[in-house]
């Protein structure tokens, strides 16, 4: 004992004698050792965690997918008048106690649900709800945690479950945006009033994957029920004004159209780049004047797609306008110009292949590509 | 003499322990936020169903510019796997920079090309365009084929800039493998930060003795060559690490030039890649991010440790080394084109952080380390060093180094798992036992050929030979 | 007894396969699986389909390149070709179709609708 003190005590007094910077270098090393060790420890547990959870997740997954497969056709069999009470006592047979076997029939369930389409579908949330897994649904959505409360919320909405459509209310307003739209996505398809009141009242800019969340959820249901999104165009909120243009583009809402006029002052350029669009698309013929109205107060990123519009309204009363433009020295205002000539079909063609020979070589170069590509698409593009 | 010698001893022994102490107290703070922005991503991904994005008349278009020269053998499975990315709105622009072998041949006869007339906006300057291309074949519309005069891979990259009709731009090698769910990944910052996004960047992993077939990946392997193993440990650390921990404070100053994802308008407004440099990927990022500053437009610039793009990283001692150098000197040449970040607060984290760290510490670095084995070599000659002392702190290094390459490979097996049996593993940690006794000292060394050739002035890309992946 | 007819399902969604592969089976067709292209032309090198069922959106080898290369190959341009997509991707069904294909079913599907369609075209042919 008194050998090991001593020795202890040498060590000791040994290492406060020397000077700093090697006192450091062998701390430094000692934690840098220890934590190498863990590190090493730590990656073999969890390789072998992950080999010992993949076989037996493949074996459970196994049973499941079988019952569901066996399922499925009792489903579509005319001659079953009751495929889930059939297959109940079958899947209750499963060691369900056990969470994780309940959590992956919960998510093949899911699994199945989204990928069919049909009677299949609403016999799967019968079966989903006599398993009493809308319970793991109410968890996730009561859950502290935002990924599983997220889950929770995209899970509700897509077995519309509507009987937590309290819950998701509550979040609508939920100060994490990721909550918040997936709840108000959710909403949507739970209420079937389709309410999209919330974009009256949201303050915060709704931003473009939400926009597109919100998209992708849309056109899945009947456009007749939606609402007239121009009610929202002179909203505060720049977002609300970007998603109402697109829905009312994607949803061809033609009586929008004289609002989305007014907007053309819009101080947004964003904003009003999607007018101009919009009303290109449309064909408005009564939005030519405002268009050219306000063409000379807009920066070149905005007269471009002015002149796009007027192609695709073709009225034909601005065919000298449209070959004034087509001369310019700025590329993409002769460009744009010359395809809005092209699109008044033989009378534009005419005009710019009589303005061809006084043509500077940019823009000649762009007559002779409008003009090649016209030209492949008639001959059936070549072949 | 003696006396010299002892005051560059003492010079040694505390400056550059404090060096080395700063050093790791950054790689200590590096592992930290890299932590941090790996489990933000991964949670705020986890929910994410990509697919929607797949199908969305909302996502944005993406214009693929791949440059591409001599590369005959592999160009049209390249190609091919393009045009079969998992994205509905984008179109695909091949820039053929003046190849001396049949790489546009190739082209044209894979794709039933024809030349077509074609007004090109010549936004930026670059060498003549011989000739634009389409393919006759409806399916291909999304193809184009841009054939010019050579000029390197920042002209290339500017000439398809200039014929690109997208909102983003898809940079990449034509030698690259890209991962089809690529721009599904990368887009998805462009939409959901709540700044702009100026750009874009992902993993590059290393495709040596991975199996390829016809442009795709198919199975993942560690490279059978003991360098390139070297260099996946190396590229792990920098990726899963180092960019990581950068992104997380938006001070990322390169986005890999195998592979990013740009807003196009703010590449043209800065005035695209510049021809003067070796090291055009950086430098272009470095000039975009100094645009935004000086509009004062809050932007971002995002990094997503997702495994998107596989490269075939040099398995020979001297394409390695000849890489090395230019990265070496592209790096030196972006740091002096634009020294007036340096602790500069007009440019934020940009220039209080990123720039002097990457001067002080990347660049510096090295070269610290590089006098100090000659001054040890000095001190051993004339016997003044202390052998325990030395050997004590050398351990310290090589345990730190240790660990933090253990770090790495834990990192790469708790998210992406790419390195999937057993024995890819116990190669990886063999190698971090190895790699500061051999790979690190090869290195350093052309790293300080970088420094030396750039101050003779040597300009040249060097040769690349391309074998092609089998 | 004839030897039972040959489908080929080329999908990488683990969940569609193995529905398909019971089902098909169940109606008595002998089913073949592939996860991605290359394992799909190996088997298609292999064995003589009466139908190939093919997602649009594979790894490797694109769907459409698969149904390029089946009608294009005088030995099996009578296999009939359905195409899997996901919803929204008009653009690609068309291509789908100028490239040989004989049908198609968007994602989410209803079951025993395609079960129906796979049926028919099975017929068809071997009327």
């Amino acid at each position: 004992m008194e050998i090991i003190n001593n020795y202890i005590s040498s060590f000791y007094w040994g290492i406060v004698d020397l000077p700093k910077n090697i006192q450091i270098a062998l701390v430094v090393s000692l934690v840098s050792f220890g934590l190498l060790i863990f590190f090493y420890i730590f990656l073999l547990t969890k390789r072998m965690v992950y080999i010992f959870y993949r076989s037996r997740d493949r074996y459970w997954n196994e049973q499941i997918m079988d019952l569901l497969n066996v399922f499925l056709s009792d489903v579509d069999d005319s001659l079953e008048s009751d495929p889930v009470s059939k297959v109940l006592p079958e899947f209750r047979k499963l060691p369900l106690h056990k969470w994780f076997i309940k959590r992956m029939l919960y998510q093949q369930i899911l699994n199945y649900h989204k990928n069919f389409t049909g009677h299949a579908s609403e016999k799967l949330k019968e079966l989903f709800l006599q398993l009493h897994l809308d319970e793991i649904v109410r968890k996730k959505l009561k859950s502290s945690r935002a990924p599983i409360k997220i889950k929770g919320i995209i899970d509700t909405a897509q077995l519309e479950l509507t009987h937590f459509s309290p819950l998701v209310k509550k979040l609508l307003h939920h100060p994490s945006a990721d909550i918040r739209i997936e709840a108000q996505a959710a909403y949507i398809i739970l209420n079937k009033a389709h309410s999209f009141d919330f974009l009256g009242d949201v303050k915060e800019p709704i931003q473009d994957w939400h926009q597109l969340v919100l998209m992708d959820l849309m056109v899945k249901l009947n456009p007749n029920q939606f609402p007239h999104f121009s009610i929202w165009l002179n909203s505060e909120n720049t977002s609300v004004v970007e998603l109402c243009l697109k829905l009312i583009r994607h949803f061809q809402q033609f009586d929008a159209i004289e609002n989305i006029i007014h907007l053309l002052e819009h101080p947004n350029d964003e904003i009003k780049l999607q007018c101009i669009q919009i009303l290109g698309e449309f064909e408005a013929a009564k939005a030519e004047e405002a268009l050219l109205d306000c063409y000379n107060r807009q920066i070149t990123e905005l007269q471009a797609p002015i002149l796009k519009a007027l192609g695709r309204i073709n009225s034909g009363n601005q065919l000298e306008f449209l070959l004034k433009a087509a001369a310019t020295p700025q590329f993409e205002i002769a460009y744009e110009a010359s395809a809005a000539l092209m699109a008044h079909g033989s009378k534009g063609i005419a005009l710019l292949k009589h303005y061809h020979h006084l043509a500077e070589p940019m823009n000649l170069q762009i007559i002779d590509q409008l003009l090649g590509e016209t030209n492949n698409k008639n001959h059936g593009n070549l072949a | 003499m003696e006396t010299l010698l002892n005051t560059i001893a003492i010079f040694f022994n505390h400056y550059i322990f404090v060096y080395a102490m700063v050093v790791m107290l950054s790689y200590l703070l590096i592992i930290i936020l890299s932590a941090f922005e790996m489990r933000t991503y991964l949670r705020k991904n986890s929910n994410t169903d990509y697919r929607s994005i797949l199908v969305s008349e909302f996502a944005p278009s993406v214009s693929i510019i791949a440059p591409a020269y001599n590369e005959a053998p592999n160009i049209v499975d390249n190609v091919r796997s393009l045009l079969s990315l998992h994205y509905n709105k984008y179109e695909v622009i091949v820039v053929n920079d003046g190849s001396s072998d049949s790489t546009l041949d190739e082209l044209i006869r894979a794709f039933d090309l024809k030349k077509q007339n074609y007004a090109i906006n010549k936004r930026i300057d670059t060498q003549d365009v011989r000739g634009v291309f389409r393919s006759n074949n409806p399916g291909l519309e999304r193809l184009i084929v841009l054939d010019k005069e050579n000029g390197g891979k920042a002209d290339a990259l500017n000439a398809g800039i200039n014929i690109a009709h997208n909102a983003l731009l898809f940079c990449i090698d034509a030698d690259c493998i890209i991962d089809p769910d690529a721009i599904l990944k990368l887009v998805k910052p462009f939409m959901d930060e709540p700044v702009k996004v100026i750009a874009a960047g992902g993993v590059v992993r290393i495709a040596n003795s991975c199996e390829i077939n016809h442009g795709r990946l198919v199975k993942v392997h560690m490279p059978n060559s003991l360098l390139s193993r070297f260099q996946v440990l190396e590229y792990l650390r920098g990726f899963l690490l180092g960019r990581m921990a950068w992104s997380r404070i938006n001070g990322l100053l390169i986005v890999s030039g195998a592979m990013g994802l740009f807003d196009k308008d703010i590449v043209i407004k800065c005035g695209g890649y510049s021809t003067k440099t070796v090291g055009e990927d950086m430098e272009l990022v470095l000039r975009m991010r100094k645009y935004m500053h000086k509009h004062k437009i809050p932007y971002k610039v995002v990094y997503t440790p997702d495994p998107l793009c596989w490269t075939e990283a040099p398995s020979d001692l001297n394409i390695l080394g000849r890489q090395r150098n230019r990265w070496s000197r592209g790096c030196l040449e972006s740091l002096i084109m634009h020294r007036d970040l340096f602790f500069n607060p007009k440019y934020g984290t940009l220039g209080l952080i990123s720039y002097p760290y990457w001067l002080l510490v990347e660049w510096m670095g090295p070269i610290i380390e590089f006098i100090g084995l000659i001054v040890l070599g000095i001190l051993i000659y004339f016997g003044l060093v202390n052998w325990t002392y030395t050997i004590i702190l050398l351990v310290m290094v090589y345990c730190f180094v240790l660990a933090i390459s253990t770090l790495t490979i834990l990192y790469e097996e708790l998210s992406f798992r790419q390195y999937t049996s057993g024995k890819d593993l116990v190669k990886l940690s063999l190698l971090s036992f190895l790699e500061p006794f051999i790979y690190h000292p090869l290195i350093l060394y052309w790293e300080m050929r970088g420094n030396f050739d750039f101050l003779i002035g040597k300009k040249a890309w060097g040769k690349m030979n391309r074998n092609g992946f089998r | 007894m004839e030897s039972p007819y040959k489908i080929l399902v080329i999908e990488d969604e683990e969940l569609i396969r193995k529905v398909l592969e019971f089902r098909l089976k169940k109606e008595g067709y002998e089913v073949y699986l592939a996860k991605d292209g290359d394992e799909a032309l190996d088997l298609i090198a292999q064995h003589r389909f009466e139908l190939i069922l093919v997602d649009v959106m594979l790894p490797y080898v694109g769907g459409l390149e698969i149904t390029h290369k089946v009608k294009s190959d005088p030995l099996t341009k009578d296999t009939s070709v359905i195409v899997l997509s996901a919803n929204g991707l008009e653009n690609v069904i068309l291509e789908a179709f100028a490239l040989g294909a004989d049908d198609f079913i968007a994602k989410p599907f209803n079951l025993p609708e395609l079960i129906v369609r796979i049926k028919k075209h099975i017929q068809q042919k071997t009327a």
